[in-house]
Formats: C-alpha cells, structure tokens, sequence
C-alpha cells in the first residue's frame, strides 16, 4: 500500500517536471533523470489483476452458462453456488479494494485515528463487513439491491438479479483490469505528452489558455467555420506560433475544433415496437488562424458542407469552380484576390487538405479550416520505458514538416496579393 | 406502358442532348474568358512602366535599351487591348511576353552598369513585381490551356462529338506554346 502511493507521488513528481519544462533540454533532462532513479516506478497490482480476472471470468462463465446452457451440470451446480454465496464474498471484497484503494490514496484520516498499520485497518472494514453481512435478512436486501440495480442499469427493460449479477462482475472486473492496465502503461501517455510538448519546442509553438466552449462561441462570432453541428462546440487545442517569410512575418494560431451532431433516429426493439433515440456524432476540423491584411469578406468553400452568404463568384478555371464555391460581400473583392496564381495555389492546396475552406472576414482575418489530422504528426520510436534511447530521439531538433508547409502556402497567398509597390 | 416509355426515350435524349450542347458552349465561354483573364494579366503590365520610367529618370539611364524596350512592350500591350477574332490571338501575347523579357535584360544589363541601382528600394520591388507578373501570366496561361484541354475533349469525344457536329459546329482550339522555348527542343512532337 505505501509502496504504491510512493510509486504515485514519484509519478506525480514527474508530471510536474515535465508540465513545467521551459524548453528541450528541460524535457531531455527529465528523461535522463529515469535512468538512475531510485523508485519505485511500477504499481504492485497484482491483487486487482487477479480480482478483476477472477470477476471477469466468473461473470462471463455464468453469462455463458445462461446463454448457451451447454456447461456439464456439476460444473454449472458449482458456478451457481458460488454465486449464491456471493452476497457474503462479493460485499467483502469489495470494501477491501474500496479500503485498499483509500490507503493508497491516504483518505484513511478517520480510522487512521483508532488504527496504526493498514494491515489493521483493512482487517477491521473486512471485519465490519463481515457482521453486516451475517445479519438477518442480508440476503433479501442483497438480491433485491441487485434486482433495482439491474433494472435501473437496463432502463426499465428487465429486473432479474440472475443476470444482473454476472453482469456487474463483468463489468466491475474489466474495470478493476483497465485500471491496472493504465497504471502498468503510464509511461506511454507521459511519453505522448513529452513528445507533444517537445515537438511545440522545436516548432516556436505556444499552447494558449482557453475555455473550450467559449473560444468555439466566440470564434463562431468570427467565422463561420464554427458554426457547425447542433450540439456541443468546442475548440480542444490551441497553439500559437510566429512565421517569418521572406517578405511578410506574421502571429498565427493553430485548433482542433470538435462539434457534435444530434439527430433523433427511429428503430424497432426486440419487441417490435417502433422507438426512438437521440445519436450523437462527433467531428473534428484543424485549421489555422491569422491576420490577413490582403483581402476582406470572401469565403472559399471547398465540400465540408456549411454554405456562405455573399455575390457568387465563378473564376476562369473550370477546375476550380468544380472544388471551390466563392462567396464574396463584394464581387470586386472575390475578384482581386483569386488572381491567376491564387487560384493555382487553392489548387494545389485543395489536393493537400480535404474539404477546405478559407474564409477572410470583414476584419481581415482568415480562418483556413480543414479535415486532415497531420498538422502535429511527429513519429517516435522510443517511449519513457527506454528513456536512454527516448532521451536522444527528443534531443533531436524535429520541424513540423506539414505545418511548415501550410505556413509557406499562407504566405504564398500574402506575396500574391499584397501590392509590391506598398511593401 | 410500353407508351410511356416510348415516349420517355425521347424525352431523356432530348434532356442529355440539351446538357451536352450547353457543355459545349459553357466550356467554349470558359476558354474566352481564361483568355481575358491571360489578356488582363499582361495588361498589369501597364503598372510597372511608369516605375521603369521613374528608375530611368532618377538614375539616368537614357542611354541603355531600357527606354525602348518601355515604348515597345507600352505599344504590344496597346496592341493586346484592341478586339481582333474570336479565336484567341496567340501571337500578340507572345510579343509581349518577347518585349518584357527583353525589358527584363535590358535592366540587367543596366544594374552592371550601375550597381547602386542594384540596392534601390524602387529596383527591388520592381522586379519584385515584374517576377510576379510572370508567375500570374504562367498561371492564368495554365488555365487557359486547362480549359482548352476541356473544351476539345467535350467536342472530341462520344457523344460530344456527335451533338458538336450536328449542332454546336464548333473546332477544336489550339492551346498557348512558348514558340521560343519551343525552339530550344530539338524533339516536336507529332500533334
């Protein structure tokens, strides 16, 4: 038990390391401090895995035996008693992981007063359940526990303690097994965010403070990219960096949009009745924010489905036309700016991005959105589980190729449409 | 029955008849106006000439080529602006396009003459725009012969050809060559 919360605070430590890391070599150090480290790092679990293969086995065995009725008899008659005894085990285990978990998390303040060791404590709340459970009519408050909670869990549909039990021990047991899985793994996760942070190093990326809805909303203010889906709208990240070109140097931000369609579908249930149920669909969009001093109050809409207001605009390139619908306050605007190599350009990105859409408001900011997922793409051999190899592959100076790449496009489209006597 | 679908037969070649004729002719118009828009690019060059003219007078180029080769790629442009055929005039914009690189070597050859000229603000952004003056003339030539491509395929190819011959009577367009550059090649091919 103090094993296990020693292994979570050094985690915790870490983290913090890590979350506080200022540059590269902060983050490579960090990493190198794994190597020599003094521990522990690696939870003992091996209590829960076996609980949790032990529920997981016995749930799906009587699951089994429910369904397919195939299980030779004895077998089945054992299954069945061990699962009637359960209203005594079943409570018993569960405040001992209820109480074990407590201890690794040091809420033990209560019983801490009374008891010194763990070992004491754990055997008193095994010794209380112990006497709850051998009180009259246990049983009855047990199985009908169970019924209630079977029918809740089945929304009304059925309320049957034969099969709500199995259920909950499947349940509760792949729980109790993804809990120790992540504990086993939580070097890879750290790893990702390492990688993560190393890649904005190495890039001049910043990752902005915001409030998820509230940037959406305030964004859908601005463009209406974001204005999509009829339920949740969220910006998930949000990095910002610095380009400087040849001829133009600007701010620009990177998100991650996420939106939610609701819509209500009908179905027919096992029982032929004609029901209905609300789905929700999420997806994501990527795109990049910066001011565009060049053009206002156009959109160029390349198939991701939302339709802008404006004059239309057709331009000379019929291939154009067929992937992009231009919208426009004022024609004139939409004209100056699709300028020949404007267009070979849109082109060029339209067979880079999927369903693009670069909008420019009245203010002069532009908004290119996009499907594809890449623009943080980075590639890892290593993970903390070897840090030695982990510690060298981040030391290394990693360049956001396709953000680069988009970044010289945006640029491209500034030198197009600036006026070169004004510079 | 067997009436309606007499009578729907018709009905669906006369509607695929009509969308291919309209094709034929939305492609056609599509040519003329990526030709204006390769017209109107090279007019922008009207825009620089006043700055060439303004680098002549402050650095005192009177006695290089740069003068001439102003009035002469002035006079293509002027040229360019008058109406001719319906078919695109190919050639005039190739003399414009030969005067503005001559203009282009002219100032070269004018900045080894006077290499303060070389740092002038009004240099650089100069040829700044004139190399992407080009580079839209290249594109918008691009999409000329893009939508050329498109316009011969649909008069070219079943059952395009058929409504072309019966209806549009329209003959395939030749796209933009560089005559020049084609010079260099000592390969043609057999088109």
């Amino acid at each position: 038990m103090r094993y296990n919360q020693q292994v979570s605070t050094n985690i915790a430590q870490l983290k913090e390391k890590i979350e506080a890391a200022t540059c590269q070599q902060d983050l490579v150090r960090t990493i190198r401090s794994l190597e020599n480290h003094p521990g522990p790092l690696d939870y003992n679990d091996k209590l829960w895995v076996v609980i949790s293969m032990l529920f997981l086995g016995l749930g799906g065995l009587t699951l089994f035996s429910i369904f397919s009725r195939s299980l030779p008899y004895e077998f089945d008659y054992w299954l069945r008693v061990v699962l009637i005894y359960s209203q005594y085990w079943l409570p018993l285990v569960a405040t001992v992981l209820w109480q074990l978990w407590r201890e690794e998390k040091g809420k033990v303040r209560f019983l801490s007063r009374h008891f010194k060791t763990p070992s004491q404590r754990v055997v008193v709340v095994a010794g209380v359940t112990l006497a709850l459970v051998l009180i009259p009519y246990w049983g009855a408050l047990y199985w009908g526990a169970l019924q209630i909670l079977t029918l809740l869990v089945s929304g009304g549909g059925f309320a049957s303690s034969e099969l709500g039990l199995p259920m909950l021990l499947v349940v509760s047991g792949g729980i109790i097994w993804w809990r120790s899985y992540r504990r086993k793994h939580w070097r890879r996760p750290l790893s990702e965010r390492i990688s993560l942070l190393d890649i904005l190093f190495n890039n001049g990326l910043k990752a902005l403070p915001f409030k998820r809805k509230e940037k959406a909303k305030e964004l859908g203010q601005q463009f209406k990219e974001f204005i999509r889906g009829n339920d949740l709208r969220e910006i998930q990240h949000l990095y910002q960096g610095h380009y400087e070109g040849g001829l133009h140097s600007f701010d620009y931000r990177l998100y991650r949009f996420h939106y939610v369609v609701r819509r209500t579908e009908t179905y027919t249930d096992s029982k032929g009745n004609t029901r209905t149920r609300v789905v929700r669909n999420s997806y994501y969009r990527h795109g990049l924010l910066l001011h565009f001093p060049f053009a206002r109050g156009l959109s160029l809409e390349g198939g991701s489905g939302i339709s802008f207001s404006g004059e239309e605009y057709t331009t000379a390139s019929n291939e154009f036309n067929r992937l992009f619908s231009v919208r426009a306050d004022k024609e004139i605007a939409a004209a100056r700016f699709l300028s020949p190599a404007v267009i070979e350009a849109m082109l060029a990105m339209a067979s880079e991005y999927s369903r693009p859409v670069l909008e420019i408001n009245v203010r002069g900011d532009l908004c290119f959105a996009f499907n594809n997922d890449d623009m943080l793409e980075y590639k890892r051999h290593y993970n903390l589980e070897n840090p030695v190899e982990f510690a060298s592959e981040i030391a290394k100076h990693d360049e956001l190729k396709k953000l680069d790449g988009l970044l010289f496009q945006m640029h491209n489209l500034m030198r197009l449409t600036d006026n070169n006597f004004e510079l | 029955m067997n009436d309606l679908f007499f009578l729907l037969v018709p009905v669906l070649l006369l509607i695929a008849v009509v969308i291919i004729y309209n094709g034929i002719v939305g492609k056609f118009n599509a040519v003329d106006r990526a030709w204006a828009s390769v017209l109107t690019q090279e007019r922008q060059k009207n825009k620089i000439i006043p700055h060439v003219e303004k680098l002549v007078e402050d650095y005192k180029l009177h006695e290089s080529s740069v003068l001439a080769d102003v009035t002469r790629l002035r006079n293509s442009i002027a040229e360019l602006a008058k109406p001719s055929s319906a078919a695109p005039d190919t050639a005039k914009l190739a003399q414009a396009e030969k005067y503005t690189a001559s203009l282009l070597q002219g100032l070269k050859v004018a900045v080894e003459a006077y290499p303060e000229l070389k740092a002038s603000d009004l240099y650089l952004k100069l040829m700044a725009e004139i190399s992407e003056q080009q580079e839209q003339i290249g594109a918008a030539l691009r999409i000329f012969n893009r939508n050329v491509e498109e316009f011969n395929n649909a008069i070219q190819m079943f059952p395009g050809s058929l409504v072309n011959s019966l209806l549009n009577h329209k003959q395939p367009l030749q796209s933009f060559t560089d005559s020049e550059a084609q010079a260099g090649f000592d390969y043609k091919p057999n088109l």
